[in-house]
């Protein structure tokens, strides 16, 4: 049962995906999200789904974070902290209209994967002898991802009424989509870790993390810095 | 693992990550989202043309656009609809006014569609509406117009399109050209353009289906701007 829901999850996240890189954040959405009036649970929580399937910011994240979490256990209490830190800025973001800038948050969420996979890699104890805590690390990128969200949110410009009602319900849809995303890479890191070589593969699959989130970072950076020259 | 080794594993590891992402981010990334290209390579892959603002911003079109001006009496509950031949992407510029009141749906029949299959995009109940429209799809685009009051209404339209055709129809009748005395043959100068996606506050109205029956296209009575 649980293999046939993931592969559920991965047949709707491969679909995700490539709607996603097709039409990147649809104007037309935007347009057809302001033409609402009132509540609209349902186009909001397909939103919020679909930014999370499609995100590929929060996928990474995600991947670094349960990479390594062989106990339900553990994936339960990481997942939740994540969710509680994002969920709580995201409401607060847009509720407050939290004067913060798209492109910072998206590079910080960038380095968020490189932090995760460096982490990964057992870089602080072979670094630095430190070792922060990585819950209270998950609990503090969750809080930068909802910060991202609520970028999101805003950019589709909401009518203030019952903007709580749709804000939870894009909420929801993300918590959603998540959970559909982390089926299908927990079900694919359980086969991958009964190989033999795991540990090495492991080792390269978190270098490329990393380099990813170093792409993401340095890309909403660029963009920072351009949108800051003109 | 020893510390040393172990330590100098994850250096290697995250200084190769790094120099991975700085060249992936200056020969494609940014050349492709920014058009920063400093090494050439973006131009050498043709990626630059994706960074470039407002792609796609200009359609060009394969002939002259032609101005359409009408005017039209209304009377009481009487209705017209006026529909302008575009292709997939063809685009109007359009302003009507009313001496009072109409009941308004801009619609599109696309081609291939079953017949009176309509689709909606803006109802208003208004005396005036300004606008610009890029058809989603090939088809007859256009309005219906309804007087409710009691009182005859009149009407000035007002539609500069790529289009090579127009129909009209009225109470179940295609209306001859001749009918309208009140088309004007002046026109607007060239640079005398109408408002554009000027949003009229719109209100509700049950939804006008085009439903008529007997269908003619008649003589093209476009007029042409030659000089644009």
């Amino acid at each position: 049962m649980p293999r046939a829901l993931s592969l559920f999850a991965g047949l709707l996240l491969l679909l995700a995906t490539a709607y996603g890189w097709a039409h990147p954040i649809g104007e037309s959405n935007a347009a057809f999200v302001q033409g609402l009036v009132g509540a609209a649970p349902g186009p909001f929580a397909y939103l919020g789904a679909r930014h999370m399937m499609t995100g590929v910011d929060h996928l990474l994240y995600l991947v670094g974070v349960v990479f390594f979490l062989r106990r339900y256990r553990d994936v339960l209490l990481y997942v939740s902290l994540f969710t509680l830190g994002h969920s709580l800025t995201l409401v607060v973001g847009v509720l407050t209209n939290l004067p913060v800038n798209a492109f910072i948050v998206d590079a910080l969420i960038g380095l968020s994967v490189a932090y995760k996979a460096f982490e990964n890699l057992g870089g602080f104890g072979a670094m630095s002898g430190l070792s922060p805590d990585p819950r209270l690390a998950v609990l503090g990128f969750g809080l930068i991802h909802g910060l991202g969200l609520s970028t999101r949110v805003r950019d589709l410009g909401l009518a203030e009424t019952d903007l709580v009602k749709n804000l939870l319900a894009f909420n929801a849809g993300a918590e959603v989509g998540q959970l559909l995303a982390l089926l299908l890479v927990l079900t694919l890191l359980v086969g991958w870790r009964r190989g033999s070589d795991f540990r090495r593969q492991a080792f390269t699959a978190n270098t490329l993390l990393m380099c990813a989130g170093f792409v993401l970072a340095g890309l909403h950076l660029t963009g920072y810095l351009l949108a800051r020259s003109t | 693992m020893s510390g040393r080794g172990a330590r100098r594993r994850v250096f290697a590891a995250t200084a190769s990550a790094f120099t991975a992402a700085v060249i992936l981010l200056v020969t494609i990334v940014l050349p492709a989202e920014y058009g920063i290209d400093p090494l050439g390579t973006g131009a050498a892959l043709g990626l630059l043309g994706l960074a470039e603002p407002g792609a796609g911003a200009l359609v060009r079109e394969p002939g002259p656009s032609s101005a359409l001006e009408r005017e039209f009496e209304l009377g009481p509950f009487e209705s017209i609809e006026l529909k302008i031949r575009l292709a997939a992407q063809g685009t109007l510029v359009y302003a009507w006014t009313a001496s009072d009141l109409l009941v308004s749906d801009f619609h599109s029949e696309p081609d291939g569609a079953p017949a009176g299959f309509a689709q909606s995009f803006d109802q208003l109940r208004a005396a005036e509406g300004y606008g610009s429209f890029r058809a989603p799809f090939s088809g007859w685009h256009g309005w219906f117009w309804e007087n409710r009051t009691l009182a005859p209404v009149r009407l000035r339209l007002r539609v500069h399109a790529f289009s090579n055709g127009v129909r009209e129809y009225r109470d179940g009748r295609v209306v001859e050209s001749g009918l309208h005395p009140g088309l004007t043959q002046g026109g607007d100068p060239p640079g005398v353009s109408m408002p554009v996606l000027a949003g009229t506050g719109g209100c509700n109205a049950p939804v006008a289906v085009s439903s008529l029956g007997s269908v003619t296209v008649f003589a093209e009575p476009v007029r042409r701007h030659e000089t644009q």
